[in-house]
């Protein structure tokens, strides 16, 4: 190899090491928060590079089990069920869509693509759903707002022009009806397609804290993300009283530096842990010219 | 074999001049679900927009409330929040937008010269975990890097010998704090898009450049940019879509929302929420609402139109 060319890889290598090391740089901060003691907090604050392995944020949690177990229970209660239901009509639509014989295709086509260019906008939608469709601090409504996109409606629609025609005719032939040919031939052979999208709603309901924000003020039913939420409004709604009250307030009730940074570890953690596994689907589903034509 | 395949073929046209009735309504049926869905969840809150053009009150719902003209509109416009959340927000996408590509390209570009599955494996999945964490846990992150008596940034501060700095209170670093915080979550996400598009340029064009001795930077500028340009097209004209449209959780939960930095952070996005939720101010969060879908309607149709008469191939629609 010529030397110029080395240097190239060097150069090419250093950077694209640099870009990742500051990619993953910052997660070592919860990490090694919550593995500091109380104690180890006040010596030296947050670092990146843990000064001890201390579990005492995590004894804790354990101690307290309750409140994390039940979110975790409905975080996967919504992902789930969202999951399923979304991508079954989805892709019902996405395979209608995709026929060119069918008839309401380019008005249906339209009408999910208008959806992605103009919105009632948040004011409307909320006061629809919490004042008309009266879902205020009902579960559901962390799934049903989320169930539908237009996006994933067209990278399936894709998918499904890609199946040779003559499968489907040689079914009709034969005499199946369309929603047999639907359920029989079209879904098992989208199997990859179907995946990837549930993979990808599985994460946008996993990581959903804004629909709790906005549609739930009770602390029961509260996904792992919304009781993020819920920890740090509370430590920020003390942090900002405390300097009005004289510093006289009392902060015995909030969870500790680490306690917090342990509940992160919890709510990122299982993500983290599959996601390298499903890399390839989500690579699959970034597909921007699926909007087009 | 072939007769049967013949036959098939035959079928094929025939099928699609007589679909019958009793199919059509049976792919109708498939997208009935999709269809309430859509109408329940976008178009009837896409109605609800008039509200900004109503005087809101919570017992008569939206559809009873009295119209009200643009009153709305002047008491938005008419306060000092408007000038500042337009210009955060304009601001900030706009920045976004450009380094979106910019550096998307870019890392893509080293990418591609990685040859080694694994590393272009380890590479992409570092790269692209910020994707995956919500803002509210960046939030925690951030408080780790700000707070002022323990926070990463200050002990780095100290230990060099200098004062601590109250970060929530100067508005001066916050522009380049949110610009990296954007960019560090979306930078996997954009080289991967940009990286896909790479992987699908003809490589025998890339042969025939080096035959004629081209350099590395020609390569790049007379074969990849312009290779690239569909992807890049398509996200550009999301991108200004979506300008009026900031990122709630980045301006809402990385500087923890104080008021103290709302010159250099509040946008749209969070001026709505703030009135809605915490000041129940409905007259000025549902005009900015409508303001903020409207123009974001008229800047697709805008950004399309002019990309298709430069480049028809390249427009969205």
């Amino acid at each position: 190899m010529r030397k110029k060319d080395i240097n190239k890889k060097i150069f090419v290598y250093v950077l694209l090491l640099a870009v990742s090391i500051i990619c993953i740089l910052p997660f070592m901060i919860i990490i090694s928060t919550s593995l500091t003691s109380e104690k180890g907090m006040a010596l030296n604050g947050y670092s990146i590079i843990p000064h001890e392995i201390n579990l005492d944020s995590y004894r804790y949690l354990l101690k307290n089990l309750n409140q994390i177990l039940s979110a975790y229970g409905m975080s996967i209660w919504v992902a789930s069920i969202g999951t399923f239901a979304g991508v079954t009509i989805m892709t019902m639509f996405a395979y209608a869509i995709s026929r060119e014989d069918f008839k309401f295709r380019k008005f249906l086509s339209f009408f999910a693509y208008f959806t992605m260019i103009f919105s009632g906008g948040t004011v409307a939608t909320y006061m629809w759903i919490s004042r008309s469709l009266h879902l205020l601090n009902n579960r559901w409504v962390l799934v049903l707002p989320l169930m539908v996109s237009a996006y994933n409606i067209f990278i399936l629609r894709v998918a499904c022009k890609a199946l040779p025609i003559e499968v489907i005719e040689s079914a009709k032939i034969d005499g199946c009806s369309e929603l047999k040919i639907f359920f029989r031939i079209v879904v098992p052979l989208q199997k990859t397609v179907i995946a990837t999208i549930s993979l990808l709603m599985i994460f946008t309901y996993w990581n959903d804290w804004y629909t709790s924000m906005l549609y739930f003020d009770t602390a029961d039913k509260s996904t792992i993300q919304y009781y993020l939420v819920r920890v740090l409004n509370s430590v920020n709604f003390a942090k900002n009283n405390a300097g009005a009250a004289g510093g006289a307030i009392n902060t015995y009730d909030l969870p500790s530096d680490g306690i917090q940074m342990a509940i992160c570890v919890l709510a990122v953690g299982p993500m983290m842990c599959v996601f390298p596994f499903f890399q390839k689907y989500f690579v699959a589903g970034i597909n921007v010219g699926a909007v087009k034509g | 074999m072939t007769a049967k395949v013949e036959n098939v073929k035959q079928g094929k046209s025939k099928f699609r001049l007589t679909l019958k009735w009793r199919d059509t309504l049976q792919l109708s049926v498939l997208t009935i679900p999709t269809i309430i869905w859509f109408v329940i969840f976008s178009y009837i809150p896409m109605f609800g927009c008039v509200i900004a053009f109503k005087d809101f009150d919570y017992r008569a719902g939206i559809w009873g409330s009295k119209w009200c003209g643009l009153k709305n509109f002047q008491y938005l416009f008419a306060s000092n929040d408007a000038g500042r959340i337009l210009r955060n927000t304009l601001f900030y996408n706009a920045i976004f937008i450009i380094l979106g590509i910019v550096i998307g390209v870019i890392c893509a570009l080293l990418l591609e010269q990685v040859k080694n599955k694994t590393m272009i494996k380890t590479f992409q999945t570092s790269m692209f975990l910020p994707h995956f964490v919500s803002w509210v846990v960046v939030a925690f992150i951030a408080q780790g890097l700000f707070k002022y008596d323990s926070g990463i940034l200050n002990n780095f501060f100290v230990k060099l010998g200098m004062a601590p700095k109250q970060w929530y209170t100067d508005t001066k670093p916050w522009p380049i704090i949110l610009i990296f915080a954007n960019v560090w979550k979306t930078v996997g996400f954009n080289t991967l898009l940009y990286y896909g598009g790479l992987l699908g340029i003809d490589q025998t064009l890339y042969e025939a450049a080096a035959i004629d001795g081209a350099s590395t930077m020609q390569r790049i500028f007379k074969i990849t940019i312009p290779m690239l340009m569909p992807t890049i097209t398509i996200l550009f004209i999301m991108g200004v879509g979506n300008v009026f449209r900031a990122d709630f959780g980045l301006f809402y939960y990385i500087p923890n929302n104080y008021g103290s930095l709302y010159s250099v952070t509040d946008v749209i996005d969070t001026y709505i929420f703030r009135s809605l939720k915490v000041s129940g101010e409905i007259a000025s969060s549902s005009a900015a609402s409508f303001f903020q879908s409207v123009c974001g309607l008229l800047l697709v149709l805008g950004a399309n139109r002019v990309i298709r008469k430069i480049n028809p191939e390249n427009a969205m629609f």
